[in-house]
């Protein structure tokens, strides 16, 4: 059988399966979920064993002995599996990441985020230049302020001015929530969009050798697993 | 059929980042970031691959670094196989026109780590020395890059470890979830510019004249953002007639 026709009908049946949930938790799903799991822990398993092995021991052996420290740290991780005896060894390299990772987000922090943020958005200068470099500005300014009366005076939530100010401070945060969350949402229709456009687009003499369409070959599989779902789900009832 | 919707970013962003590009010359070489996993990179493939066309073009060299250990899988099955004819046509070669960094655990940290001593891990991807790769030769830290694109949400990492540190041209492409990020960065002056999600990438595509998936992808965009935007206007009517019309 080609190749091609192969890997249609698991990539159809893959996604008919995924799918498949929208109408109830089923066998299918749970399997190619399961399966996508155990996939991606083999897969990532390899990725790092290669890493260790190009990163680390190639260049150990080599003659960089430096890299015996991280080698050895990363072993370390490993005694919180030998019992509660010897799991407080793993604290210290769990200790060192935590603390060289601080202090080397701490490094830009200021710079980056605290100055060059705040320079950024005061910009008091380009108010009045463009009718939308003004509104963008104002809102930026006014937004931005609202924001931090609402982490900084929160000890004020109680009383009535504090409410007020707490509705109106609310708004820039859940603003930028929602688009964020909206945004995001709509990238990920785009991808399933993306999947039945595609799956449904494929025309005949897609696959070589072949008239079938692929829409045929998907609603085949469609229907058989549709059809045993419901089968499933009809037994399980009776029992 | 490029039918744009989507929340409003200017225009002008995509040209300033064409404009970035077209001061590279040749065989400058950049840093090219893969900042997300593979389920991921979907969002910001479009944007990447349009421009690399245009850095490919432009005969730019150039190194690839990953944050997460499956970037190089995002190189190998998505990037690669979208630029290598263009590399080919170009005579890119690798290890002397680009070279596929280790990858280095410990996220932030590793990007530190990497834009300090791009020697850190003295090896490619594939365990060759870097003594044997003739583009790693001139390559030895942040400063000696000629600029960053980074594709991911990484953008805190590379402004806090590359720009501020060495004042390292950065560019990001992000996912639209991330959209309000870009114009705070450009105008605090801490990158030079961004695309963001498919509708940056049919933008940069327009411009490098290379239509491919981020055109094609702007239309469906577009309808989806119809379908949700009727949704919440049948879900109001209900919620509203139900409510005045007696109902709990």
């Amino acid at each position: 059988m080609d190749m091609l026709l192969i890997n249609f009908v698991v990539q159809s049946f893959i996604f008919i399966s995924v799918l498949s949930v929208i109408w109830k938790d089923n066998i299918f799903f749970r399997f190619i979920s399961n399966s996508y799991v155990g996939c991606s822990v083999g897969a990532y398993t390899v990725l790092a064993v290669n890493a260790v092995r190009n990163g680390v021991l190639t260049p150990l052996v080599k003659g960089d002995y430096t890299l015996a420290i991280p080698l050895i740290l990363g072993v370390l991780i490993l005694t919180n599996q030998l019992g509660r005896k010897y799991a407080w060894i793993s604290r210290y390299p769990l200790w060192i990441v935590m603390g060289v990772g601080t202090a080397l987000a701490m490094r830009g922090s200021a710079h980056a985020e605290i100055i060059g943020q705040i320079k950024s958005i005061f910009q008091f200068a380009k108010i009045g230049t463009t009718p939308l470099g003004t509104f963008n500005n104002v809102v930026q300014i006014v937004f931005t302020v609202l924001t931090f009366i609402f982490f900084f005076f929160y000890f004020m939530h109680g009383s009535s001015v504090g409410r007020g100010l707490q509705n109106v401070s609310r708004l820039p945060i859940m603003l930028a929530f929602g688009i964020s969350f909206a945004t995001g949402l709509m990238m990920n229709l785009l991808f399933g969009a993306w999947s039945v456009l595609w799956l449904i687009q494929l025309g005949p003499g897609t696959i070589p050798g072949s008239n079938i369409t692929p829409l045929v070959i998907e609603v085949i599989i469609a229907i058989v697993v549709f059809g045993i779902v419901y089968y499933l789900g009809r037994n399980q009832g009776k029992n | 059929m490029y039918l744009p919707a989507s929340p409003p970013v200017p225009i002008s962003y995509t040209n300033q980042l064409y404009e970035y590009i077209e001061t590279l010359e040749k065989d400058d070489t950049i840093c090219v970031t893969i900042g997300n996993s593979y389920a991921w990179f979907l969002s910001h493939l479009p944007a990447f691959t349009a421009i690399m066309h245009h850095a490919i073009d432009r005969e730019v060299n150039f190194i690839v670094f990953y944050h997460f250990n499956d970037g190089i899988n995002v190189w190998q099955f998505d990037v690669f196989p979208a630029l290598s004819q263009h590399m080919n046509e170009k005579g890119y070669v690798y290890g002397e026109d680009y070279a596929l960094m280790p990858f280095i655990p410990g996220e932030e940290t590793a990007a530190a780590a990497f834009a300090q001593d791009c020697w850190t891990i003295p090896n490619d991807w594939y365990g060759t020395s870097f003594n044997e790769l003739p583009i790693m030769q001139n390559i030895h830290s942040a400063e000696d890059w000629d600029g960053a694109i980074v594709a991911g949400w990484v953008h805190l990492w590379v402004v806090r470890q590359w720009w501020a540190v060495y004042g390292t041209d950065v560019v990001i492409l992000g996912h639209p979830a991330a959209i309000g990020f870009g114009p705070a960065l450009v105008d605090a002056g801490q990158i030079v510019s961004f695309l963001a999600g498919w509708e940056g990438g049919a933008q940069y595509e327009s411009l490098v004249d290379r239509p491919a998936l981020g055109l094609k992808g702007s239309s469906i965009v577009s309808v989806l953002y119809m379908v949700c935007i009727g949704l919440i206007i049948v879900g109001n009517i209900a919620y509203f007639g139900k409510r005045f019309g007696g109902g709990e």
